[in-house]
């Protein structure tokens, strides 16, 4: 019975099965390129969010200013996900605070660094005191 | 004297706070290229519980409640549950219900009142930040009030450069206070800036939520996927 089934309508039976064929990637892409731009997004906006004070905080702190840059508590940006799909929040929050984090850790380790080299040039600058 | 003669002043016409406010909103949000656009419905329950229902362009719930966010989406059957380390807000609402107090909110985040001036009929008043309180980047704050209207923010950072301006448009009356229906706001980033146009509609005060809002549960068969902030 269902042998004879398939044998009538197999035409359209291949007609499906190439249309799933040809429909499986381009729904793929649909769903890929939400999650994709806003991972773009999120490390975009998460890069450009980063406070330059943490260069400041590096520079009088020295590491201990940069372990804090890495640890600080950041700030959910909620409205930036008001409208926009679950792919696209699942892409936007897995790649904003890994993006902010580590761009205001570089500013702590710039200050940091900046700090480290002026103590040393003052070190070797400073005259030799005589006992 | 006279910064304390003008809080006594604005202290004297203190407005009643209103418990819950519901408004129908649509968000426009541009930059560069990028234009958005996003309509719904936003519940507010004081003293710090807000449901944004979104309508357009996706079925979207957002709850807003002290260091934790839920969104879930009805249609897709999915959800997420933020939970963040500092109370979790939501920005361009926060500039309509922050007219219910009259420093704006300032005092409580550190803020203190270091100058004023009137220019005809505008009252500007200026702020700057406590040491203590407030946070590193953020410098001195500029409101601006026609007859008690507010209708002028400024923020700029410790430097002086400007973070952001928002100017208030359209304002109804709650009491003895004016709520702006109209906020444009342009953000400065270091490279670009940002534009956005949020319209709000049909607010209504102190009226019961409808049924849905109020015992809003995201359903038992919906996986929650958590992400700690």
């Amino acid at each position: 019975m269902a042998i004879k089934i398939f044998v009538n309508n197999k035409r359209i039976i291949a007609l499906l099965l190439v249309a799933i064929l040809f429909a499986t990637p381009i729904l793929s892409q649909v769903v890929v390129s939400d999650y994709v731009q806003g991972r773009r997004d999120g490390r975009r906006e998460g890069a450009g969010d980063a406070s330059m004070i943490w260069a400041v905080v590096g520079f009088g702190c020295g590491c201990c200013g940069v372990g804090a840059a890495y640890l600080w508590p950041q700030a959910v940006p909620a409205a930036r996900l008001v409208g926009k799909s679950p792919e696209y929040v699942r892409g936007y929050t897995s790649s904003y605070k890994n993006a902010k984090r580590e761009k205001e850790t570089i500013y702590a380790a710039v200050g940091c660094i900046v700090s480290d080299i002026i103590s040393i040039i003052y070190y070797l600058v400073q005259p030799p005191t005589v006992e | 004297m006279a910064i304390v003669l003008l809080l006594v002043f604005y202290s004297a016409s203190l407005p009643q706070s209103s418990q819950t406010i519901q408004v129908q909103f649509e968000r426009q949000y541009s930059e560069k290229s990028l234009k958005e656009t996003v309509k719904g419905n936003i519940y507010y329950q004081a003293p710090g519980r807000i449901t944004v229902v979104v309508t357009y362009p996706v079925k979207q719930w957002m709850i807003f409640e002290g260091k934790q966010l839920i969104i879930y989406y009805p249609d897709d059957k999915q959800a997420f549950q933020i939970n963040a380390q500092f109370p979790i807000s939501l920005p361009f609402f926060e500039a309509l219900i922050g007219v219910v107090k009259i420093d704006y909110g300032l005092t409580d985040i550190g803020y203190v009142l270091s100058n004023y001036k009137t220019r005809a009929d505008t009252l500007f008043t200026y702020w700057s930040p406590s040491k203590k309180k407030t946070s590193k980047a953020l410098g001195e704050f500029t409101l601006a009030y026609v007859s008690d209207k507010i209708v002028y923010a400024e923020l700029k950072k410790r430097d002086g450069t400007t973070i952001s301006k928002s100017f208030y448009k359209n304002h109804i009356r709650c009491g003895t206070t004016y709520f702006p229906l109209e906020i444009y706001t342009i953000r400065y980033t270091k490279k670009d800036s940002t534009f956005e146009k949020v319209v709000y509609t049909n607010p209504q005060f102190d009226k019961s939520f409808p049924p849905e809002v109020t015992n809003f549960k995201i359903p038992t068969n919906v996986k929650i996927e958590e992400i700690n902030w």
